[in-house]
C-alpha cells in the first residue's frame, strides 16, 4: 500500500468535472502532464489520472471488477489476472526490488476464480515470469 | 462486467487471509510495500505533497517510500 491512487479514465474534462463535484481539488503539480487531485477530508492520498491506454490496450476490459459503495456509487479495478501481470512485469526490471513479486504472490494466493489461461497469456505479455507463480506453458491453454 | 458489493468483497478477502496467513501463504504486507527504487520523479514529488498535506492536518501519513 502506498499513498496514491493511478486511475484511467476515457475523458478528461469529464472525470475533473467528477472529481470537482465529489469534493477533490487540484493538485497543482499534477504528476505525467495529467491530472492530479487529493480530497481535503483525506490530505493523505493523492489521485493521478495516467496516460496512455488501460494496460496499454492488452487488457481485456469486460473483466474488470466493479464494487459498488453505497447508492450509486462505485469504483471500477482492473482484473486481480491483469494487476498480478503487472506486478510480475514490473518484477522483471525491478532490479531487486521485490515488492512487486511479493505483490502478485499475495494476489495470486488472496484471489478466487482465476481464470489461469488468461493470466498466463497476461504475465507473458507483460514480459513476466509465469514461474514465478508455478504456471507453466500448460496453462496457456488452460 | 462483474459487479459486487464493496464491504461484502472485503469481507471475503479478510476471511481468505485469515485462514491462509497462519499457512504462510500470503506475504507480508510490510514485504508487499513498493520499495520506491523506480518511481517516478513526479510520482516521488507526489507522494511527498500527500505525506506533508498529512502532518499540516495532523493525520499519520501513508508510508509510500519516496
Amino acid at each position: 500500500m502506498s499513498a496514491d491512487f493511478d486511475v484511467v479514465a476515457g475523458d478528461d474534462i469529464a472525470f475533473g468535472k467528477a472529481m470537482a463535484a465529489a469534493g477533490f481539488v487540484d493538485d497543482e503539480k499534477a504528476m505525467h502532464g495529467q491530472g492530479g487531485w487529493y480530497h481535503p477530508a483525506h490530505p493523505q492520498f493523492a489521485v493521478e489520472q495516467v496516460s496512455g491506454g488501460y494496460f496499454d490496450g492488452r487488457a481485456d476490459k469486460a473483466r474488470c471488477l466493479k464494487l459498488t459503495v453505497r447508492d450509486d456509487a462505485a469504483i471500477v479495478l482492473p482484473a486481480i489476472e491483469d494487476m498480478i501481470a503487472d506486478r510480475l512485469g514490473q518484477h522483471e526490471v525491478a532490479g531487486g526490488d521485490m515488492s512487486m513479486l511479493e505483490q502478485a504472490r499475495a494476489l495470486y494466493a488472496l484471489a478466487e476464480g482465476l481464470d489461469l489461461a488468461y493470466l498466463y497469456r497476461r504475465i507473458v505479455e507483460e514480459s513476466g515470469n509465469p514461474a514465478h507463480l508455478g504456471l507453466s506453458k500448460g496453462h496457456e491453454d488452460a | 462486467m462483474k459487479t459486487l458489493e464493496l464491504d461484502g468483497y472485503l469481507a471475503d478477502v479478510n476471511a481468505r487471509k485469515a485462514k491462509l496467513a497462519p499457512n504462510g501463504a500470503v506475504p507480508a504486507v510490510e514485504s508487499c510495500r513498493n520499495g520506491g527504487a523506480r518511481r517516478t520523479a513526479e510520482k516521488r514529488s507526489a507522494l511527498k505533497r500527500a505525506d506533508a498535506r498529512a502532518k499540516v492536518a495532523g493525520m499519520q501519513p501513508v508510508l509510500s517510500n519516496y
